[in-house]
Order: structure tokens, then sequence, then C-alpha cells
């Protein structure tokens, strides 16, 4: 044993002492720092905005009921937001994923909901592409061409030196000498991941939790899927300069081809005009109750609120119980479009699910901001929750408004609460083995390819 | 034993090496001499295992190369025409890494009294390799290889004299010298 550490410590010394290493992890180290700070700026402006929000509420609500007074409730709650908040996870801010494009915020008023809901962009909702250049982005896109940088001369520059002929003499297991280059490679990425990652967890304050281990999980299964593609290619035994042009192609393709292609099929495949649509039935099924005979408008309310039905509703001037009715009606007439829409939303994460059992760097990209609570899914639940908060808080006015109540005789201190939904990681699992079996299956052919190309005598080695 | 049977090797149409039978015993010398693309290095490479031979075989103690490249590594040497250690190491971390290697495990003391015997200035092995290897790079590949105590030993381009020098005219090995032109 203490005879193999010897190779081992002289194996680690020459390859630490050689200038890639001390370069890389510097480069990456500085990548790293500047990642957790635009993570935190981001993130940190956002949460600056959101503690405001309380306040603003509080102020905003006084001055509509001053103004009110004296009006009644259906005059009044046309006025005020209610403002709802998508707060950012703890780890959001080692990955931004979508919080950067989707509103973080979102002020509804008691009118139609569809409206309000799809005021942001929504044409383009699952940015596959490169993002911001936060921690993941380190570790998905710079942390691979560090894999790259440390393994792609391996062998080939032994060989290509003239050190190999001495190192096949020398030894009779040849394989167990390329395993221990390769070994030490690995552990160095590693740690040097590690160290990043650790300085990660100081640096954005992430919690020692379940979470935060998930992440470091995630990464290293990452890593070990580039470690086993930059094998595979140097298990050919060409040159130097081939591993290098044949790693930073696939780099390329992993990272950036592929991702585009997947969110150009993504984007055709299930096109989204339904965010649109749906705002645009709400606000046409509503304006068009403004001349139509009140009775049917009313109906539609009557059938989701039948206990309202006592209250008189003139057919032949404005009142507020009427106005109300057919704000919901709107939002009614358009439910099927907002369905499909939120189905759609949700074929197109599933959709790209599938593309990341293709692709690890896709898988790893979603698992990241699944854990971080930054994927268009945390979005959608947002949404939802809206629509939600929405629904009560309508129903908290409708009394009032079709009693007649004089603004202040309501206690606007009681309306519902918007409440946050808190952090919700679904399931990992499927994404993490589809990285492993992809890492499984390239060492394997890898290890074969070494045997062959390395171990086997052929033409190709050293003639 | 290093012995050789209708030993040949093709590249595409052209023979690089037709047809060479050969007997090498213990104790014996034997150089190859010739020109530039005589098969030379050849014969060397398909002894060592480099190349598979298109033709016949080559062995070591009665061992096929082609069949057993591992194994018969076991029994031999060589030193290339250049010789090249580790960059970063310095020459007796080369010399502790490649005698691990071929499985000796020599203490550093070992190594120098070894060194130190046969006449080697004992500063050059605290150097990095890069000088040992302009300065006397077969002479340390020679002694760092003859750690291993193989039975054949191939090297190249080698003065005449080293072979006294070195004490590697011992008995027991047998050896293939490349030459590329005459030095006797």
């Amino acid at each position: 044993m203490i005879f193999y550490n010897k190779i081992l410590r002289l194996e680690v010394k020459n390859f630490l002492l050689g200038k890639t290493v001390l370069w890389g992890f510097l480069s990456l180290m500085a990548f790293g720092l500047y990642g957790f700070f635009h993570g935190y700026s981001v993130i940190n402006r956002q949460e600056q905005i959101l503690k405001k929000i309380p306040y603003v509420q509080a102020e905003h609500i006084q001055t509509i009921v001053e103004h009110g007074k004296g009006k009644t409730v259906g005059s009044t709650a046309y006025y005020p937001f209610f403002y709802t908040t998508n707060p950012p996870s703890a780890w959001a801010k080692f990955s931004i994923g979508q919080r950067d494009v989707n509103p973080f915020n979102l002020k509804v008023k008691m009118l139609g909901i569809e409206g309000q809901l799809h005021d942001s962009e929504l044409t383009n909702p699952l940015t596959l592409l490169v993002g911001n250049l936060d921690a993941s982005f380190v570790f998905i896109f710079l942390f691979p061409l560090l894999i790259i940088a440390f393994t792609y001369n391996t062998l080939s520059e032994e060989q290509e030196s003239g050190v190999w002929k001495i190192v096949r003499i020398s030894s009779s297991q040849t394989l167990r000498v390329i395993g221990r280059k390769l070994f030490i490679r690995l552990a160095i990425i590693l740690l040097t991941s590690l160290t990043v990652f650790l300085a990660g967890i100081l640096c954005l304050n992430l919690p020692l939790s379940l979470p935060t281990l998930r992440l470091g999980s995630v990464i290293i299964c990452y890593e070990i899927f580039w470690f086993a593609l930059a094998l595979i290619v140097i298990s050919f035994g060409k040159s130097s300069s081939f591993n290098a042009t044949a790693l930073v192609c696939l780099w390329i393709f992993l990272c950036i081809l592929f991702p585009g292609t997947a969110n150009i099929v993504i984007d055709n495949k299930i096109p989204v005009p339904e965010a649109q649509q749906t705002a645009i039935k709400q606000r046409e099924g509503y304006h068009e109750k403004w001349d139509m005979p009140k009775k049917p408008t009313m109906e539609k309310f009557y059938a989701a609120y039948p206990q309202y039905r006592k209250y008189p509703i003139p057919e032949d001037k404005y009142s507020s119980g009427w106005y109300y009715a057919m704000q919901y009606a709107g939002d009614a007439e358009s439910a099927e479009s907002s369905d499909d829409l939120f189905k759609k939303l949700e074929q197109r994460q599933s959709l790209s699910e599938s593309f990341g059992y293709m692709n690890p760097v896709i898988a790893v990209q979603q698992l990241v901001n699944k854990i971080a609570n930054t994927d268009l899914a945390n979005h959608i639940q947002y949404l939802q929750s809206v629509k939600r908060h929405h629904k009560s808080l309508r129903e908290y006015f409708y009394p009032a408004i079709f009693e007649e109540t004089l603004t202040e005789n309501l206690d606007w201190n009681a309306y519902p609460r918007y409440e946050p939904a808190g952090y919700n990681c679904s399931s990992l699992t499927s994404g993490i083995v589809s990285i492993l079996l992809w890492s499984a299956a390239i060492l394997l052919v890898a290890v074969n390819l070494f045997k062959r190309n390395f171990i086997h005598i052929t033409d190709k080695q050293n003639a | 034993m290093l012995e050789a049977k209708n030993l040949g090797k093709n590249y595409g149409s052209h023979a690089a090496l037709n047809n060479l039978n050969l007997t090498i015993q213990p104790g014996e010398i034997f150089a190859l001499l010739g020109q530039n693309g005589a098969g030379k290095t050849t014969t060397i490479n398909l002894f060592l295992g480099f190349i598979e031979p298109s033709t016949g075989t080559a062995s070591i103690n009665g061992i096929s190369v082609a069949d057993n490249p591992e194994e018969t590594k076991k029994h031999l040497a060589y030193i290339p025409e250049t010789v090249m250690l580790y960059p970063n190491l310095t020459g007796l971390e080369n010399l502790e890494y490649f005698s691990s290697l071929a499985g000796f495990d020599y203490s550093k003391t070992e190594l120098y009294n070894y060194f130190q015997l046969r006449g080697f200035n004992l500063r050059l092995l605290n150097k990095g390799s890069v000088v040992i290897q302009k300065v006397c790079g077969k002479k340390s590949a020679l002694l760092l290889l003859s750690l291993k105590r193989p039975g054949c030993f191939f090297w190249t381009n080698l003065q005449a004299d080293s072979i006294q020098k070195h004490r590697m005219n011992s008995r027991k090995y047998s050896k293939i010298w490349l030459q590329r032109e005459r030095q006797f």
C-alpha cells in the first residue's frame, strides 16, 4: 500500500505542478466569485422590493378607503391593488433560473383576473439557452471546460513527449497506470468544485440543509458525466490537438447547439398563443356584457354563487353587483383557454424534461432550477396561487358589494392576505438517474476503448 | 533469449520488415546496423510490443510478444533515442516513479547508492528532470531501467563504450543494439 502511495504521490505532484492546474483553478474561482456576486445582487434586489410591499400595500389601501368614504364598497373596491409575491428560495441566489424573466410579484385588482395574470412576457417561457452568469452557470458551463483542460492531454501529451514509451515498458499493468492518472485528475476536479461550492455556501449564505446537499450531489453527478465524456475522447488514443478539438466541439454541441435547437422545437411544437387569447377573450367577454341584457350575465354568476340571487339587480341601470358579476363572467368565458395555457405550459415543461433525458446539460439545469425553485414549474404554481388568491379576495368583498355597505363600515384590513407557497421541490430522481446512466454507459465504452487502443498492441501506438 | 521467427511487418503494400529470423542468446550482444528505413526500429518495436507483426512471431524467453504484451514487458528494458522523463519531477523522483512502476520499492538512499556506485553525478538527481535529460538522458535511463533487472536490453544510438562503462556486459542479458551508423 505504501508502495502504491509512492507512485500516487509522485503522479499527483507531476500533475499539480503543471501550468493548467493553477490557472484553471484560479480562473474558475474568479468566475465563481463573480457568479456568486451576480446571483446575490439579482436576488437581493428582488428581496429589497418584496420587503417594501407590505408598507406600500397598507398605505395604498388606506388612501383608497379615505377617498371612498361615503360611497359604497362596490364603488371603492374597484380601485385597490392587492399585492402577491413569489419570494425567492434561499437557493435562488445560486441559480437564478427564470426569476429574472418571470414576474416575482403581481398586483391584482378585484376585476377579471385573466387580463392581469399575463401582463408579463410569456412568449418564450422556457429559456433553455444560456442564462445569467450565476453560480449554476459556472458549474454547468464553465466547469466542463476545466474538466476538458485537465484531461484532454492526460495520455497524449506523454505519448507526444516520449515518456509514454518508458512508462509502457516499465509497467506491465498499463491499464492501472492509466486508471491512476485519470483518478488523480478526477479527484482534483472534484476537489476544485467542492472548494468553489463551499465558497458559494459561505458567500451566498446557503442553509446547511437537504437542498444544499442535493445541489452538491447533482453537480458532482454532472461533473462525473463530463469526466466520462472526456475519457471516451481520450480513449481513442489520438493526439492532444484532436482531443482538445473534439471535446470543445462536444461542449459547443451539448451546451449551446442542442439546447438552442431544443428551444426552437419546443416553441414550434407547443406554441402558447393562449396567453394573449385568454386576455382577449376575457376582455371581450366582459366588454360585450355592457350592451347585453343583465339577466344572462347574472345567471352565469349565480351558477357559481347562488347565495346572491336574493339581491335585486335593476335591469335598466348600473349596479355594483352586476358590474362585478360581469367581470366574473369574463373570466368564466376565458376559463377554457386559460386552462389550455396552463396545460401547454406543463406540456412544455415535460417536453423539455424529455430533452433533458437526452442531454445531461439540460437535465442538470432543470435539476438545479428545481432545487432552487426558480423554474417554470415554480412560476406556474405561483400564477395558480394568484388565481386562487384572487378568488378568495372576490369572495371577501362580494357580500359587502351586494349589501351595498358603505366603505367606512367594512373592515378593510381583514381581507385575506396572500400567503406565498413556500419551498417545494418535486422529485429529482429521474433527472439524476438519466445523468448517471449516460455516465455509466459512456464509461463502459471508454474502458473498452482504452483496452483496445492502449493495452492491446495496435499500429497506432508509438509505431 | 530473444527470438524472431519469419518476422515481418507491412504498412499497406510497403514491407518495413521482411522475414527476419534471429536468435539472441543470454550474454550475446547484437547490433542492428542500417540506413534509415532499413527496419531497425520496426524490429525493436515488434519486440517491445508497440506494434503487431504482419507475419511470424517475436518472442522473449519463449513468450510471444504479440500474445502477451504485458507479460513480456517484465523481461525487457528499452532506451529510446531521446529519453524523456516527467518534467515536473526531479531526477530522483523520476527514478522513484519508474522503479516503482516496474514493481520495485527502492528507498531514496538505495537509489542514491545505486547511482553513486555507477559513477553518476548525484547533484543532477535533485535537479529538474529537464537537466538530466539534456546532460545524461540515456545514461540515467539505462541505470534506471537496469534497476528492473530485465533479461533483455534494447537501446538506440548508444556510445559503444557505454556498455563497458555501465557494467551492462553481464552474461545474463541478451541485448539488441540499434545503431544508425558505425561507431566501432
